[in-house]
């Protein structure tokens, strides 16, 4: 837990207006503007050492009209605290959801980023690649995990 | 001869369903683009419909080698949202029967390697071998190979009279039998000439990949799920994390191997330790947990699952997120076969444990 | 020998034994020796029930099998040579059996240059492997039949030169008078490294394990047989068992003293049991190694195998010389 409280701290020293939660064991989460990347992504990795990325999630909130995106991140290169995960949220808005893409920042990004865009709608600019990959290629309908694309026959 | 662009496509003896789109110049790969999704079933938004017990045969599905270890971590997850125990009993079974199954994936991953290097002994010994375990697997929970076993609060039934004696007998078996492999196939001269220094995957290149696994682990980084973020009794018992530097296909297949060595030395010390109790703490079915998130990591076979589930109060969850190995393997499809031979196609695509139905979902 | 003068009896050669018959007989026994081989080294059990010992008309129910099925031919694929290729394969496997002793009466055709042109056939068959595969219009096709055109063409250099050292002692090409001069000592002991090379050099010619790189399925489907399917594909395998049978017994004349063996066993009975365990030794390699790669193989034939037999053919001139052979 000491090792979660030091990142809290640095973080909020560096980026104030970022929301972090209470950190429980092994697990920082934070919430942040979208005007903080990618310097916040920069500096958890050079700084913190996070040096990859386990998974992108996109929840969908219709009723708050967001889609939020999450970033968890993990370090290998520093055994101490490999054990943590830290996870980035930002709130992008429902109708336009669009960010820089951060595969610049961590390469191990890149599919998980791809995978986001098709299944929530979310635009990643920059991305390297961005056509559909786990979906077929005639797709046209909307992002599957959104909540109003209904399942058939639920 | 000028470029050429082959379709390893869904339907080839060296593919599984997935293509890969691969530009060819003679003998070199100059480009490999994987290309998923031949086997998408939209597990996760199927989940947000179920609830929380009723997810964990859909969950098992994509991964059958290896079902207990993509069920772990949701059973894990759902136990920590809705804060239930587990008594001790029930998490010794169910580390005993995770390594079971890493045995049976490992072995029926060097089983099909032989196949792609077209040594068929290499694909009859571990197959027929396996079925030691699958035997295992059948007395104690049911079924071959998908159990829906794991249940939030334990496991589903108790282990069977004489189970203890009869996992002893074929762990020793198959001790004599790694052996043999040892012997026969990581020693082979051919097998060495065709796996030695192929599909190199230096250390700063792994940590940028972000891959995970056996793959992780031949590039010399020691990171697992059960030793950086001990769950269940793993902090209670003795094992290695074996790790090769030199990140060619010949160090992850020797990974693979000595990872089944400590598996086994694992499931004895669970046999010895065993404590009688409760396999199950007693818990509504319909489970409603409270809001939040959680995320969880457990290791699997192939590499760290991890899920992330988002609840709202309901019995159903709101999100759902997988995170499979064989999916954050997928870069290194790229990255290692540009600039290779041919004919290393198959060793290198295997030598990742690429699991189709796995990284689809 | 045929002696034209009496037909019936040539005829017999010819088609009974040592010719197609015969031939046939062995090879559908030899596919069916290599399946219980392989099994028994994987702990399986193999063929079992086609016929009352141990799936012994296994091999007989495949090929019937194969007869029903249909002949496919692609729609792009030039349809003359894709039909006729394995008869050109067959045609040159089947002309090396008729040039190889199987005693000094039992031989359909005999010559005192029969050696060189049994290589001569050999070096036909990538040729015949090129028309299969470029007929085949098909991309994989394509390339396994370029990997066999250069792993054949590879390893019959070697091959030949392996065998120089024998032709320089015996003194001549005839494989009649070679076995006739293994009398005091067969020339395995006399050329042993010419006994490896050759062994070797004739399992990549017979696209065998660790040199099936022609037919490397999980990359190329079938290689250059991809497209073959039907009693088409069914002569195709034959003539390929024809070429092993009749390269075991070359390695049996040539090196082991062909039918040469005390009596009362006949000396047909020598060479087939020789031939038996050289077929033995050939098949083994399947099931304990994986294949080697395109480049590996070449390397080690053109660096490895090429400058063994040349040394083995120095080792067989300073025998001469001093062994007064």
């Amino acid at each position: 837990m000491v090792a979660e409280g030091e990142i809290q701290k640095h973080i909020a020293a560096e980026f104030p207006e970022a929301k972090i939660e209470l950190p429980t064991a092994n697990r920082v989460s934070l919430v942040s503007p979208l005007h903080y990347f990618p310097e916040l992504a920069i500096f958890l990795r050079d700084a913190e050492g996070f040096d990859h990325v386990t998974s992108v999630t996109g929840i969908d909130y219709p009723e708050r009209g967001l889609v939020s995106v999450t970033y968890h991140l993990s370090s290998y290169s520093r055994p101490p605290i490999r054990r943590i995960v830290l996870s980035v949220s930002v709130d992008l808005p429902r109708q336009d959801a669009k960010m820089l893409s951060l595969v610049s920042v961590w390469p191990s990004a890149e599919y998980h980023e791809r995978e986001t865009h098709e299944m929530l709608g979310v635009m990643f600019q920059d991305h390297p690649n961005l056509n559909l990959l786990l979906l077929p290629e005639d797709w046209t309908d909307l992002p599957p995990l959104r909540k109003d694309f209904k399942l058939r026959g639920r | 001869m000028s470029e050429v662009t082959l379709n390893i496509g869904p339907q080839h003896p060296g593919s599984g369903h997935f293509r890969l789109v691969v530009s060819v110049d003679g003998d070199t790969i100059t480009k490999a683009t994987p290309d998923p999704g031949y086997v998408h079933r939209g597990v996760e938004k199927q989940a947000e419909y179920r609830e929380y017990l009723q997810n964990i045969p859909l969950l098992e599905r994509p991964v059958i080698s290896d079902s207990n270890g993509s069920v772990y971590a949701y059973v894990l997850a759902v136990e920590r949202l809705a804060g239930l125990t587990v008594p001790e009993r029930a998490q010794y079974i169910r580390v005993l029967m995770a390594e079971l199954n890493r045995i049976m994936s490992h072995l029926y991953w060097l089983a099909i390697f032989g196949i792609f290097l077209g040594h068929s002994t290499m694909f009859m010994w571990p197959f027929g071998d396996r079925e030691a375990v699958i035997d295992l697997a059948q007395r104690a929970m049911g079924t071959r190979l998908t159990y829906s076993y794991f249940v939030p609060g334990g496991v589903r039934n108790d282990l069977p009279d004489g189970f203890k004696d009869q996992a002893i007998r074929a762990i020793e078996f198959l001790e004599k039998r790694l052996i043999e492999y040892n012997a026969i196939f990581m020693k082979n001269p051919v097998f060495l000439q065709r796996t030695r220094g192929v599909g190199i995957l230096r250390t700063d290149d792994a940590i940028k990949l972000g891959v995970v696994g056996p793959t992780l682990r031949g590039s010399g980084i020691d990171a697992d799920a059960r030793k950086d973020e001990p769950y269940d009794v793993y902090d209670k018992l003795e094992f290695d994390i074996p790790t090769f530097p030199n990140g060619d296909c010949y160090s992850r297949s020797l990974v693979r191997l000595e990872e089944i060595k400590q598996s086994i030395r694992i499931v004895r010390q669970v046999l010895e330790a065993m404590p009688p109790g409760a396999f199950r703490a007693r818990n509504p079915s319909v489970l409603k947990p409270p809001r939040g998130s959680v995320y969880t990591r457990t290791e699997a076979a192939r590499g760290t699952y991890a899920y992330f589930i988002t609840s709202k109060g309901d019995k159903t969850p709101y999100r759902l997120k997988i995170s499979s190995p064989s999916f954050r393997n997928l870069p290194a499809f790229e990255f290692l076969m540009r600039g290779s031979h041919l004919a290393d196609m198959p060793t290198i695509y295997w030598s990742l444990d690429y699991w189709p139905l796995e990284a689809d979902r | 020998m045929l002696d034209l003068n009496e037909p019936l009896a040539s005829l017999l050669q010819v088609l009974v034994f040592p010719g197609l018959t015969f031939a046939l007989i062995f090879v559908l026994f030899m596919v069916w020796y290599e399946r219980k081989l392989l099994a028994k080294m994987q702990l399986r059990v193999g063929p079992l029930y086609a016929g009352r010992f141990e799936g012994i008309l296994q091999p007989m129910a495949d090929f019937i099998k194969l007869l029903f099925k249909e002949v496919i031919v692609p729609k792009q694929a030039d349809k003359f040579f894709f039909l006729l290729a394995p008869t050109f394969m067959m045609a040159v496997s089947a002309s090396m059996l008729a040039l190889i002793p199987l005693s000094a009466s039992q031989v359909i055709a005999d010559s005192n240059v029969a050696l060189l042109i049994i290589i001569a056939l050999l070096s036909l068959s990538p040729l015949t492997i090129i028309v299969a595969a470029w007929a085949s219009n098909n991309k994989y096709s394509l390339i396994g039949g370029l990997r066999a055109l250069h792993q054949m063409t590879s390893y019959a250099i070697p091959m030949s030169f392996s065998i120089l050292g024998i032709v320089l002692m015996s003194g001549s090409f005839s494989l009649l008078a070679i076995v006739e001069s293994q009398r005091s000592s067969w020339f395995i002991l006399l050329q042993p490294l010419g006994a490896v090379v050759f062994y070797l050099a004739a399992l990549a010619e017979l696209e065998r394990v660790p040199f099936d790189i022609p037919e490397a399925e999980t990359e190329i489907v079938m290689g250059w047989e991809t497209e073959y399917s039907g009693i088409n594909y069914g002569i195709i395998m034959t003539a390929t068992y024809i070429k092993f049978y009749a390269l075991a017994v070359l390695f049996t004349d040539l090196f082991l003293g062909g039918w040469l063996g005390p009596a009362p066993v006949p000396p047909v009975i020598w060479t087939i049991l020789k031939t038996l365990l050289v077929v033995t030794l050939m098949m083994i390699p399947r099931g304990v190694y994986p294949r080697l790669r395109v480049d590996q193989m070449l390397r080690f034939g053109w660096t490895g195998l090429l400058p063994l037999s040349l040394v083995n053919l120095l080792i067989g001139l300073v025998e001469i010389a001093y062994l007064k052979l």
